[in-house]
Parts: structure tokens; sequence; C-alpha cells
């Protein structure tokens, strides 16, 4: 049924999409073309605001009012665009279903989920007894995956988690027997492990109905792994096209080589220095002249800035948008996109002294290290045993203790200066708390946070910890300008109003945001830039340590791959420890020295990158390694994949003993009873970097 | 235009600006793009020009006798006389200056401090928060207007009446304000700036003043703007009722209440400084409305 054939099922021809706005119209999508043909997937990649879902919502009919759409959506040989929307409500479902990114968004909080699912099979076929419809909403739900689906029908989308969630839209989507499935973004708001169970579940829908695929996704190892071909958009054009290997392989457009080359990946390719692009995508809100690329292409000329290039076949079926795409045959990222060095690091380190000149006037804290340790060298931070457990109440009259909900426990782990430590972790293992914990944003239950062999005082040691929050937009006060933002730190800590913001503008330049760019507000900075900010503000008072909760999670790839590389320079030259919190293993292969693996707020198992990465021996590391997605179409088809059963438990109540028992391939399978009664009864210690009764020694 | 235009779809998209454009700057620029608050701003300005300037120019006193008495309006008198014989534009421009200053001490006094008040609760929740909500709770559930009348009795008839009746106002509104900007720290609280904040050292009432409030800022302005219009109109029903400003001074309210019986056959005295409430309170909104939308840096699209 999955056999591919050449029949067009959905044809995008010159598609445009626009949005009126106070001073004119922003251009989403400036002329896309491509088709699905039966049964394939087609993966859609692209960075935020290249008119990837805006394309989607054409198709679908789903664009906000106002919207101008031009061009032709053909499915079969339907004309879609035009439609008036009670006729474009008997295509979308029945010929064309859509997935969205956020599930519980897209479904209906007051309806159960077997509910929903039967509305959806009975609004294409009203013939359909309500019983039937039932039987069919849990014949879906068990399709993808939902465990006990008959008696969790009844249940409602608060009562799933994200994944589970995901599925049930995923059912909603075949109920109807779809020729076209739209995915747009689908895992990207789900841990890697519920990825692959979704991306399975995804599959599975595929298989069933037979219907082609439309994958949009950010995520190039996803693409990778699931789709046949690729199509790469850029500023709302399509810039790339062709099979997944000839555009993974041999890319021959500019800007799908520098995607490639800004990605860190988890197989190997270590200490090679990422090679992110230059500068930002073109606002789209004004005509575009030549390539829109063109402006952050290395290989630029005269022409592109003039000329538009067009989208034709560089070989066979590949095609690609540029002038000069005969010249990338066989050359490396690296090759094309010189990697930058970072302007005035040195900038930060000189000011650093003086900085921390003014800061030495309010030095409470005799922060003098004790005398070095044989072996090692002295740790700045030492967390030995941390606890910290929230009480959960109830919302009722009297609040009733709920219990507690275990977010760390029992974590230890020391830092050096010039060493990253990398956490990593899927939601709710625990790792932002610990976070918050280091810099007394929270007080530990239990245990203790030694700097320079001292205890935290609650009141926090802005000298020598500082933070990197994860999402740039958040934690910068949205009413200060960029200046005002970095001289904060060093006015609360006794700089003169002339001092501090001098110090800023130098902190800004060597993050290279300079001039006049210093007086904008955090709204008026793109993704990357606002981050530059925030690391910026963080290096204000010179610490010694930075705590990076998650920093690079909310960029796109290529602006990611400039804050990393921007990190480790200033790593490089401040000898600054790192504190590196992520769920994206690729990015802590790429900058961590060691890794410690947590799940549900225990350390699983730690030790060196290298070892842990390439020889886990924790059958949760063994499962998380093996399900994060390479951007390498031949590997990660080649590759045996752990699915992990299941959802990560609620850590209100944690499973007794080993708390990984519960979806741990192991547990479930090879071990005999008395072996499996040990994990239940016993908490396995962190021996030799791995905490698992049965791992082999 | 030095804002990068936003749209959903597009979140990243970048527009080099120029030049940096000075806060103040940009606030008006926005201000001005809300037309109806910009319209409002100028007719408040003209009356309040009107009021306290003009009062003095216009050749009848409010507090004089005119030898003409219940005359309708004419070029002597545009807004006639009254049985007495006052001029009552003299009386009208008096009495909205006194209107308006009212409103607009109460407006400061009670936006000041009931903001300063919700914030420092909503900022530290718990206990702090019960307790200093309850204490408000308890200002809202005293009839206002019956202890407004019974405080402005005592004070009313002095000299310096009108500011004394300005505090009681103000002592009786502030919850509001108080309960509104809680509800917006509460969520802004959680945000991670404030705890950026915290981890370079800022104290509590750092964080409140130069992080919480400015966000709150959008808040406090409607708050403050509701209250002015509660303000005029409590004045007015407190002089209606004959506990607000006392004769021979007058205010908007004082002169509805005294020509509410001419409304059949002089109505002149009755509507023109009815007129006047309606358009100080409606352009007072309206310019609230547009300030809180020019302080907020982070809505890059306005609506007209």
């Amino acid at each position: 049924m999955t056999t591919a054939t050449t029949a067009e099922v959905l044809g995008i021809r010159d598609l445009t999409v626009a949005f009126p706005d106070e001073q004119g119209q922003v251009s989403a999508v400036r002329g896309v073309s491509w088709s699905l043909r039966a049964g394939e997937v087609l993966g859609v990649v692209g960075e935020s605001g290249c008119g990837k879902s805006a394309t989607a919502l054409a198709v679908m009919g789903l664009l906000p009012p106002g919207a101008r759409v031009g061009g032709s959506v053909r499915f079969r040989d339907r004309e879609l665009v035009g439609l008036r929307d009670d006729e474009m409500a008997s295509v979308r479902g029945r010929s064309v279903a859509m997935v969205f990114q956020d599930p519980l968004s897209a479904l209906n909080p007051v309806y159960s989920v077997g509910f929903q699912v039967a509305e959806a099979v009975r609004a294409h076929h009203p013939r359909l007894g309500r019983e039937q419809a039932v039987e069919r909403a849990i014949a879906l739900l068990e399709l993808v995956g939902i465990p006990n689906a008959r008696d969790r029908a009844a249940d409602y989308p608060h009562e799933f988690s994200g994944g589970m969630r995901q599925r049930v839209v995923i059912a909603i989507a075949m109920a109807d027997d779809p020729d076209v499935i739209i995915a747009d973004e689908p895992t990207t708001a789900l841990d890697v492990t519920i990825q692959a169970q979704v991306l399975d579940a995804l599959r599975t829908a595929r298989e069933q109905t037979g219907a082609a695929t439309m994958l949009i996704t950010h995520d190039l190892g996803v693409v990778a792994g699931q789709a046949d071909r690729v199509v790469v958009m850029y500023a709302g054009k399509v810039v790339e096209s062709g099979t997944v290997e000839e555009v993974f392989y041999s890319p021959r457009m500019p800007y799908t080589l520098g995607l490639l080359g800004s990605l860190p990946r988890l197989d190997g390719r270590e200490d090679a220095r990422l090679t992110p692009i230059a500068g930002t995508p073109p606002p789209l809100d004004r005509p575009i002249t030549g390539c829109a690329f063109a402006p952050r292409c290395p290989l630029a000329r005269d022409v592109c800035r003039t000329e538009e290039p067009a989208l034709v076949p560089v070989d066979g079926e590949h095609l690609a948008a540029c002038h000069f795409s005969a010249e990338l045959v066989g050359r490396r990222p690296q090759d094309v996109f010189p990697p930058r060095a970072a302007p005035a690091v040195d900038a930060v380190a000189a000011n650093a002294v003086a900085v921390s000149a003014v800061a030495a006037n309010a030095v409470a804290v005799g922060a003098v290290a004790d005398g070095p340790v044989s072996g090692r060298p002295t740790p700045i931070i030492t967390a030995s045993s941390l606890v910290k457990h929230y009480r959960v109440r109830g919302t009722g009259l009297f609040r009733r203790d709920r219990g507690e909900l275990h977010a760390v426990c029992d974590v230890s782990f020391d830092l050096s200066a010039g060493e990253t430590l990398g956490l990593v972790g899927e939601s709710g293992s625990g790792k932002s708390t610990i976070a918050k914990l280091l810099m007394s944003l929270e007080e530990p239950t239990g245990g203790g946070v030694l700097l320079d062999g001292r205890p935290l005082s609650p009141r926090g040691h802005a000298r020598d910890l500082q933070i990197v929050f994860q999402d740039p937009m958040n934690s910068l006060d949205p009413r200060m300008t960029a200046a005002d933002l970095v001289a904060e730190p060093l006015r609360i800590n006794g700089a003169g109003r002339r001092e501090a913001r001098a110090r800023a503008l130098e902190l800004l330049g060597s993050v290279g945001l300079s001039g006049a760019r210093s007086e904008r507000y955090p709204h008026e900075f793109s993704g990357g830039q606002r981050q530059r900010i925030g690391i910026a503000r963080a290096l204000a008072l010179r610490p010694r340590v930075l705590v990076l909760d998650e920093p690079v999670s909310a960029l796109d790839v290529s602006v990611q791959a400039d804050v990393i590389n921007l990190l480790e320079d200033l790593q490089d030259s401040l000898g600054l420890a790192y504190l590196f919190i992520a769920h994206d293993l690729s990015v802590v292969r790429h900058i961590a020295d060691r890794v410690a693996v947590l799940y549900l707020g225990r350390v699983v198992e730690t030790g060196d990158r290298d070892t842990v990465f390439d020889h886990p021996r924790h059958p949760y590391t063994r499962a998380l390694v093996s399900a994060v997605p390479l951007p390498d179409p031949r590997k990660e088809r080649a590759r045996e994949r752990i699915i992990l059963t299941g959802d990560v438990p609620s850590p209100v109540n944690p499973p007794s003993g080993c708390r990984f028992r519960t979806r741990c391939p192991l547990h479930l399978g090879r071990l005999t009873d008395e072996q499996r009664s040990r994990c239940a009864g016993e908490t396995p210690a962190l021996l030799d970097g791995v905490a698992c009764h049965w791992v082999e020694r | 235009m030095a804002e990068t235009v936003q749209t959903p779809l597009a979140p990243d998209v970048d527009g080099e600006a120029p030049v940096a454009t000075p806060r103040w700057r940009l606030v008006v620029r926005r201000f001005l793009r809300h037309r109806l608050a910009t319209i409002s701003l100028v007719v408040f300005v003209l009356l309040v020009l009107l009021a306290f300037v003009g009062g003095e120019l216009w050749h009848y006193r409010y507090d004089v006798y005119t030898p003409d008495n219940s005359q309708p309006p004419s070029a002597e008198h545009p807004f006639g006389t009254d049985a007495t014989g006052y001029d009552l534009l003299a009386q009208v421009l008096r009495g909205t200056q006194r209107s308006i200053e009212i409103a607009l001490f109460v407006a400061a006094v009670s936006g000041v401090f009931g903001s300063v008040w919700g914030a420092v609760a909503g900022f530290h929740g718990g206990k702090v928060d019960t307790l200093m909500m309850r204490v408000a709770d308890l200002v809202l559930i005293f009839p206002a207007i019956a202890v407004a009348a019974v405080l402005a009795n005592n004070v009313g008839a002095s000299s310096q009446g009108w500011l004394l009746i300005g505090l009681v106002l103000a002592a009786l509104t502030w919850p509001y304000v108080a309960r509104l900007v809680r509800g917006v720290v509460l969520s802004l609280r959680e945000r991670e700036f404030i705890a950026a904040a915290r981890t370079f050292g800022a104290g509590s009432w750092r964080i409140i003043f130069r992080h919480v409030l400015p966000n709150a800022m959008g808040t406090v302005i409607v708050a403050v703007t509701i209250i002015v219009a509660v303000a005029i109109l409590a004045e007015t029903a407190l002089s209606f009722i004959g506990f607000g400003v006392r004769p021979p001074d007058t205010s908007l309210g004082l002169l509805v209440s005294q020509n509410q019986t001419a409304v059949s056959t002089r109505p002149w005295l009755f509507y023109f400084p009815g007129l006047f409430i309606v358009v100080i309170a409606l352009s007072i909104n309206f310019i609230g409305d547009g300030l809180r939308d020019a302080f907020d840096n982070t809505r890059s699209r306005s609506r007209r």
C-alpha cells in the first residue's frame, strides 16, 4: 500500500501567502511549488519564519482572515485555492488531514478523547451509528498505541500526557482515511523518547491509510529518518528539493549546506567547530531583490544581489535555486562557511578585570579557595546529595497535603574551572530545579552545594555564579533596553550609572551587538541576538561559573550554532566553568566534557562525554541515545532504535526502588522475577558511573 | 519605523533599525497613532485651559451675582444664568476646575498607593498577600458613598475642603487599583526576568519598582483612568446629596444637584454641567487607553 507511485495527490504551484500589516504586507510565502506524490513522505524543512507553516495552513484553508493567497493548490484535480469555507470542509479530514504541533490546543478540553475521535469519524460518515463510530474510534486509538484504549477513551485530554495527546490527534487525522496527512512540527514539543513513539504512530497512520505525508519540521534528523523527499524553504521560497540522499549528501544550495554544518551531531565529529550562518533571515515586509540568502551567503557575488535564481534541476529531480550550485559539488560546510572568530572576546577578558575591580568594593564573602586537593583541580562547585521536594497541595477548601513532588533526589556532582558538565534529561528529570538550587532561587530540602568549599548562602552569589535562561524573551525585562539590561547587575552591585553603562556597551560589543542596537528593546532583536544579550548580562559581574539552562533550545539551528560557538570562545578566553543543562543530546555531546544523565530526579549515568554517548551502559541512556535522530539518512535508517514504552511516571509518586523500572526494557524483558523484585525494592546506587543493578561492570 | 513587524508566522524577522529612537519619542509616536486618544487629549487639554485660564479671564465671576436672572443662553451669558443671577458659564468653569482637581488628586493618590500595595502583596505572595488583600477587601466592603458622606460632612466646609474630599475618596478607591495590579503581578513574578534579577542580587524593593511595576504599567494606567472617572462621578454624587463641595464654591456635581429641579423649565442649567461631566470622564478613559498601548513595548500592532 505504501509503494510510492509518481501520481501526484497534492500539487502546489506558485503559491503565495501575504498577511496585511500596518505598513503594507508581509509576504510569508513568495511563490512555492512542489508536488506530493501518492504514498510518499515529503519533508519540509526550514527555520522559523520561512513560510512552511503558512504553506500548510494555505493548503488546509486555515489561514487567518485577511491573508491573501495566490497561485494554486490542487488536490488530485480539484483546485483548493479560492474555495469557500464550507466547500473546504469537505476536503479537510477526508482528503487532507492535519496534525498540529501543540496537541493540547488541538483537542477540545471539554470532550473525552473517544468522543472527539468518534466525532471525526462521523463527520464524514454521517450514516455510521454512534456505537460503530465509537468502536472505530477505539480501534484507531489502539492503532496509534494508546494502552487500554477502551478504558481510556472516556478520559479527557488533560488526563493524557503530551505524547499520548499527540497520538490522539494522529488518530483523529486517520479517522477519515485521508489521502494526505499534513504534520506540522508534530514532535517539536515532545521529549526524545516520546518523539520516537509518536513518529512510530505517524508511520502506522501512514501505513494504515496509505496517505501521502507532508512532514513539516525544523529537525533535520527527523526528516532524514522519515522522509523520502525533502523541500528546503528559506524566506518564503523553496531553495532546494530532491530525495533525502541528494539533499543531505550533496546539497547544492549554500543555505542547505550551512544548515547541515551548523547542526551539532551525536555521531562523532567531536570538537569540530560548528559553522553557523551569519546574520538572520531577511524581513519579509518589503520586497526582496536578488537571492534572499545573498546577504548571509559567503559565495554571494553581484549577480546574486540583483537577480533572483530560479529553482532549476541540477541533477535529475534534484532542484536548487542558486546561481552557483555547480560550485558546491563535493564541498563541505566548513569549506564554504568560514568559521567566524568571535570578534572581541579579548575585550570581555580585559574588561572583566575592570569589572572585578568595581565588584571588589562590595564583596562580603571571603571567597578564598581552600588549599588545593591533590589530583584533580579543586572544584569550584561541589554539590552533594542534593534533594529537593516540593509540597503538593490540593485546591480544595482545606488545601490538604497531597504528598511531595520529588524533583531532585540525591544528586551529586562537582565542577572545576574551564570545564563543562552537561546535565541531560527529559522533562521532569529535575535538571532545571538543580539550576535553581545552584542559583539560590530555591532552598534544597536536603544536601547542599559548596562554592570553593563553603556552603552557598541563601542570598546567592552573583559574582561567582550566573545563569543564562532558556527563553531570552522571557528572561529579559521587556521594558528595558539592551544596554540597561546588561548594566543592571553592575548597578545593583555598586557601579555608578556612567561606569555601568560604558561597561555594558563593551560587553554587548563583545557578544557582537554593538552601536545603536544597544538602545533597542528585547522584542526588536531576533532570538539569537536576545540570547546574546542574556549571555552578556550573565558575564557582567565576571562570574566563574555559568549555569546554562537550555540556552539554545529556543533558537533556530543556524543561530544556535552561533551561540554555541560564542559560549565555547568565552570559555576558552575566560576559563569559565559551565553547567550546561539541555534535553538535546547532540548539543550536549558537542559542548560538554562530562555528562550526567538524569531520570526523574536521579542521576542514572555519569561519566566522560564520549564514554557515555558511545558506550552507554544504563538502559535509559541507551534508549535515549538511540532515540536521537541523526541528520544522516543512511545511518539513521540503519540504526536500531530502542523505543521505550509508556510515559515518564509522575514525580509525585515515583516508582519504588529503581525509578526507571516501569519503562526499562531490561526490567520488562530479560530479568527473572527475583531480579525484578530487587529493582522494585532497592534503589540502585551510582557505582562506577551507572545506577543499575544489572549492568555489566 | 524602528519597530520590528511581527506576525505569528514570521516571529524572527529582524528589521535592522537604522537609528535608535529615544524611548519617549516611541511612546509619543505610539500614542499619536491612537486616534481617539489623541482627540481626547486635545479635548481634555482645552478643557483644562478653559477651566483654569478661561475662568479667570471671563468677565463674570462664579460667586458674584449678575443683574440678569433666569436668562436662557445668549451672547452675554453663553450658558445662561440661574434664578439668583449667577452666570452659569463662570460657574461651570469653576466647577470643572474643582472636579478635575479632585479627580486627578484622587487618581494620583489611590493610583500610587494602590499599585504599590497590590505589587507588594502580589510579589511576596503567601501570608503577606493574604493579609494585605484582606485589608483591601475590608476597605472595599464599606459603603463608599455613605462613609464619604459622613467623613466629608465634617471637613467639607473648610477652605481646603476639596483636598480632604479627595483624600477620603482616595482612601476608599485604592483597593480597586491594588486588586487589579496584584492580579498582574501574580503572573509577572513567575516570569524569568524576575528570577534573573534575583540572581544578580537585586532586593525585593528594587525588583518591585524596577521590573514589576513598569511591566504592570498598562494595568495601572487603566485602573487609574477608571479611578479618575469614578472620582468625578463620586464627587458629583457627594455634592449632589449635599456632602461635597459647599456653596459659595461650586463643582459640577453641585451644579447638577442645584439645578435638577429646573430640567424642564430652564434645561440649560442642568445640561451644560452634565455635558462637561460626560466629556471629562470619556476623554480621560480614551487617554488611558492610548497611554496603555503607548507604554507597552511588546505590542507592535496597535488598534485604531
